[in-house]
């Protein structure tokens, strides 16, 4: 992945490579670290933070 | 995931396929460093470091969670595959210069040193804000090998079958989980006196 810093882009590219990844057999998917959102800093991180 | 205090958990979940939660782990070590020439870097300004590792049963496995700056605490990895875990989880953000340095000696290390598979799932390239991430997502075997890697630049998927024989196989050619023993430690500061005195010369 290459996240970026708003989670609604960053969630449908994992749905697509989650997708990829059951299509090739896999039971289990692993995604990068900070997938959700990649923040420049805290504030960034405060804005989108949430139950994800 | 916001926490009271005003930081946040860096949180790995592990989701069942229905999209309930089965566990989550919160990144036990951050990364607080003066650079040479750069500025300060304070994961925990940030972030406040989890203190509980965790093993989950995942589809036909046990899984042992880590995050990223994690990868260079052994004893992290090692309490994990002594407490069961077959396979290991490290999704990463590792930044370029660091992941051209350390990236793959660190994961087959780990992978070699507990016989466990080591799942390395990397952000990738040159990200909107800039930052350059290292990439090189991949799948080890518990002997070192590197079963599925990606580059450095596109975003992709790497898909492996885990055997776990492999992880007895491993352990029994190479016991050192079960090999381990307790030890004394002893300072010994006689060498440094007689360096003080100029001896040996140089």
């Amino acid at each position: 992945m290459r996240s970026g810093t708003q989670p609604g882009p960053n969630l449908a590219e994992l749905d697509r490579l989650a997708g990829e990844a059951a299509a090739a057999g896999a039971a289990y998917a692993l995604s990068p670290e900070v997938t959700v959102v990649f923040a420049e800093n805290r504030d960034g991180l405060a804005a989108v933070a949430g139950p994800w | 995931m916001a926490l009271p205090d005003g930081r946040f958990a860096n949180r790995s979940v592990l989701f069942q396929p229905d999209g309930s939660i089965a566990s989550s782990y919160d990144k036990i070590h951050l990364f607080d460093a003066t650079l040479p020439g750069l500025r300060d870097y304070r994961e925990s300004a940030t972030y406040a470091g989890g203190d509980s590792a965790v093993v989950s049963d995942a589809p036909g496995f046990r899984l042992g969670f880590t995050i990223c700056y994690d990868v260079r605490f052994p004893a992290l990895h090692r309490a994990l595959a002594e407490a069961g875990a077959e396979v290991l989880a490290v999704p990463a953000a590792f930044t370029k210069p660091t992941g051209e340095a350390h990236w793959h000696v660190l994961l087959r290390a780990r992978a070699i040193e507990t016989g466990c598979f080591v799942l390395a799932a990397a952000q990738a390239g040159t990200h909107e804000n800039g930052r350059q991430t290292y990439g090189h997502s991949m799948i080890i075997d518990p002997w070192g090998r590197i079963l599925a890697e990606l580059d450095g630049a596109t975003p992709g998927v790497a898909v492996a079958d885990i055997d776990l024989a492999a992880v007895a196989e491993a352990r029994g050619k190479v016991p050192s989980l079960a090999n381990a023993r307790p030890f004394s430690l002893s300072v010994n500061q006689a060498g440094a006196s007689l360096l003080a005195k100029g001896f040996p010369s140089p």
